[in-house]
């Protein structure tokens, strides 16, 4: 009778042993990132055939169970994957707006002061001043555009560096993902910790290239791109980033379409940046062209038609005139006091104007559509994220309850080892 | 009721606080700064808007500064063609009283050389500079009258059509200069050969010369007084510029800074209100944070 009491009370007391335990583990938890709360499986002991019938043989702590809540990841990946993708351009987007430095320090700014040079230019076209005024402007001018343009080239260098950093990383966690895989099998299930580590390693996949993963029964977990494999079974697939085009990541299977920050970096490079650039370029094409026709039409102080003004080629924009004298301001030859050619130059204002401010309005409503959906894809995932705590995280007060109960249960099963041990003593001394 | 787990609270916490933090920084950057956004992507359709009326603005300030080069040359001008008229009105009364026939050789030499200083006066007139260019001299800036001692005749130059413009408004062009020919001749006499001879007639005491000269001196005020007076009605239109160009100055200033400033008792107001709602933020935070179960057991 005393030695399976005894061993039901020693049972209770090794179960609740464990279950204080990893109670005392989910609070020295609490706030590491990818942990989920685990719990003891209690179960009644197998019960024995005895004098009386069957009878129970205490409690054994079955294992330990971890809180799991896969729709929740699914949503947090995925989420996480969009904010990202769309956190990333427009951050990309916004560096470029700042480039372009408007209202205040931008084109725009030196434009207006090239109007206003070419204005008083043809007001007194006899004064050297008024003409070294337009070839200064016109050089501050070219200056902004291709600090601009040379901005937007470093944007697309910095863009691919990161690219590359970004699959480099994808890599190294997709091969960790792989290793974990083979402890997937091992009698008694993979452990707990192991399983945490895999399921940041996803989250942090999805956020970083937007991979999207399934579990397999023998819970293997398989992760792909666009239904192209990255991590099989035990083995991983590395990505690279191609240089020719540049911008787009491969699989030994051929190009695949990245989400997530290297995503955002992919469409920064292959559209954003360049979409930006040709419409930059596309007004410089336009305002050289103008202002080059414009001028030609004038003449020279010294009776010679005007040489084009400005050149682009290469993608640097450069001022050709280089002396007053280089400036046709007259619309008939050998005319001092004519400054009708400047007159037309300064009226290009509102057209090459209205040109650059649609360039601007384009890129900053990119900049702006893309801020939108950065907040509220950004939101979503937040939301995502605070469900998916909520169903596995770690609540201090919880685990002090559950403390408790283990607690006293621990005591009752100390206390019932006295009480056997008080009866054998009694029956000891008889 | 969902589960509240000490990370997911936190993150809500945190989460709570950058958007309370975020709402005092727009605020205190449109403090800072005095102005409503500060890249084009914050307002679009009033940055748009604020580029076109700064464009409209810029323009105003190069139309002020033609209508105030307008303005000098325009006044140079008159001054220099009053004189030119007062000029003529000597030599007409000089000519009229030698053509009284009453003066001896001596009083005529002495009008013939008072009519020679007017042909150099007028002359001069004809070559006034404004900044060092001819003012009516048309686009070039050669001198306007000039004697030819081959042919012993007075040229002008200048064609009429070449007229110094200003662009004083919006589509607004103001011909600001008349040519020397159009004022001292009519297309059959110039004031210059009609004194020429004049002075010729008093040496040889050509009565009927004289009297021809009193006439055309006559009919030749009248080319420059039309002058005057284009050029007077020019100067209206210059004034009238002037005044439409400071009003338009004024509205699209007006836009502009409602447009970009931001409004500061607005802003200043909001601001304090958003300062204590973060720093309430914080303190709540701070309250609901430190309190767990661990605090109640024993």
């Amino acid at each position: 009778m005393s030695s399976s009491a005894l061993s039901i009370a020693v049972s209770a007391l090794r179960a609740h042993t464990y279950a204080i335990e990893t109670t005392s583990n989910n609070v020295a938890n609490a706030a590491t990132p990818g942990y989920r709360r685990q719990r003891v499986l209690l179960k009644a002991g197998t019960p024995r055939e005895g004098a009386l019938g069957v009878m129970g043989s205490g409690v054994v702590a079955e294992g330990i169970q971890r809180s799991n809540d896969r729709l929740a990841d699914l949503r947090v990946r995925g989420s996480s994957a969009q904010a990202s993708y769309f956190g990333t351009r427009a951050e990309i987007m916004q560096k470029g707006e700042d480039l372009f430095g408007e209202p205040d320090q931008g084109i725009t700014k030196e434009l207006n002061s090239t109007w206003d040079a070419f204005s008083a230019m043809s007001v007194s076209p006899t004064d050297d001043a008024a003409r070294y005024q337009v070839l200064s402007s016109l050089q501050g001018l070219t200056t902004r555009v291709n600090q601009v343009r040379a901005g937007l080239d470093q944007l697309d260098v910095d863009a691919n560096a990161r690219l590359q950093g970004e699959i480099t990383d994808a890599n190294a966690i997709a091969a960790r993902i792989a290793e974990i895989n083979q402890f997937a099998r091992i009698p008694g299930g993979m452990p707990a910790d192991l399983a945490d580590e895999r399921d940041l390693a996803l989250d942090q996949l999805s956020t970083s290239i937007g991979a999207t993963s399934t579990f397999s029964d023998d819970g293997r977990v398989r992760v792909t791109l666009n239904g192209m494999a990255i991590v099989d079974e035990e083995r991983s697939i590395p990505l690279t980033v191609s240089t020719a085009p540049p911008g787009k990541v491969v699989l030994p299977g051929g190009a695949v379409t990245v989400g997530g920050t290297a995503g955002g970096l992919s469409t920064a490079i292959t559209a954003d940046i360049p979409t930006a650039r040709a419409q930059l370029d596309t007004f410089v094409t336009g305002l050289v062209a103008a202002l080059n026709t414009a001028h030609a039409a004038g003449f020279t102080p010294s009776g010679a038609p005007g040489g084009p003004l400005l050149a682009d080629s290469g993608g640097v924009l450069s001022v050709v005139a280089t002396q007053p004298g280089d400036l046709a301001a007259s619309d008939t030859a050998g005319q001092a006091q004519n400054g009708r050619a400047a007159a037309t130059l300064a009226a290009l204002r509102d057209t090459q104007g209205a040109a650059f401010q649609s360039v601007v309005t384009q890129i900053s409503g990119a900049v702006a559509g893309l801020g939108r959906s950065a907040d509220t894809s950004q939101s979503v995932s937040d939301a995502a994220s605070a469900q998916r705590d909520s169903a596995v995280g770690v609540n201090i007060d919880e685990e002090m309850t559950d403390l408790v109960s283990q607690q006293r249960a621990y005591e009752a099963a100390a206390k019932l080892v006295s009480v056997i041990d008080s009866m054998l003593q009694t029956l000891i001394q008889m | 009721m969902p589960r509240i787990s000490f990370l997911g609270a936190n993150r809500a916490a945190q989460y709570r606080l950058r958007q309370a933090f975020g709402r005092l920084d727009v605020v205190n950057q449109q403090v800072s700064t005095g102005r409503a956004y500060n890249r084009p992507s914050d307002n679009i359709s009033a940055s748009s808007r604020a580029a076109t009326v700064q464009a409209q603005v810029d323009q105003m300030g190069t139309f002020g500064r033609s209508i105030d080069d307008a303005r000098s040359h325009l006044a140079v001008s008159d001054t220099k063609m009053s004189q030119a008229v007062a000029l003529y009105q000597r030599a007409g009364e000089l000519s009229t009283q030698a053509a009284n026939s009453t003066y001896g050789p001596d009083a005529l030499a002495a009008i013939k050389a008072e009519i020679i200083q007017i042909r150099d006066e007028l002359q001069s007139i004809g070559n006034a500079t404004y900044l060092g260019q001819p003012v009516f001299g048309g686009l070039g800036s050669a001198n306007p009258v000039t004697f030819n001692s081959g042919t012993s005749t007075w040229n002008f130059s200048g064609a009429p059509s070449d007229r110094l413009t200003r662009t004083v408004g919006p589509a607004d062009n103001v011909d600001i200069s008349i040519t020397a020919g159009e004022i001292f001749s009519n297309g059959t006499d110039n004031i210059f050969a009609t004194l020429d001879q004049l002075s010729t007639d008093l040496t040889s005491g050509n009565i009927a010369g004289i009297q021809t000269a009193v006439g055309k001196i006559t009919t030749l005020r009248s080319s420059l007084t039309s002058g005057q007076a284009k050029l007077g009605a020019a100067a209206n239109r210059v004034e009238e510029a002037a005044n439409r160009n400071s009003a338009m100055k004024i509205t699209f200033t007006a836009e502009l800074s409602k447009l970009q400033e931001v409004d500061l008792a607005d802003a200043i107001t909001d601001q304090g209100r958003l300062s204590i709602a973060y720093q309430s933020a914080l303190g709540v935070t701070a309250k609901a944070q430190e309190r767990t179960l661990l605090d109640w057991l024993h």
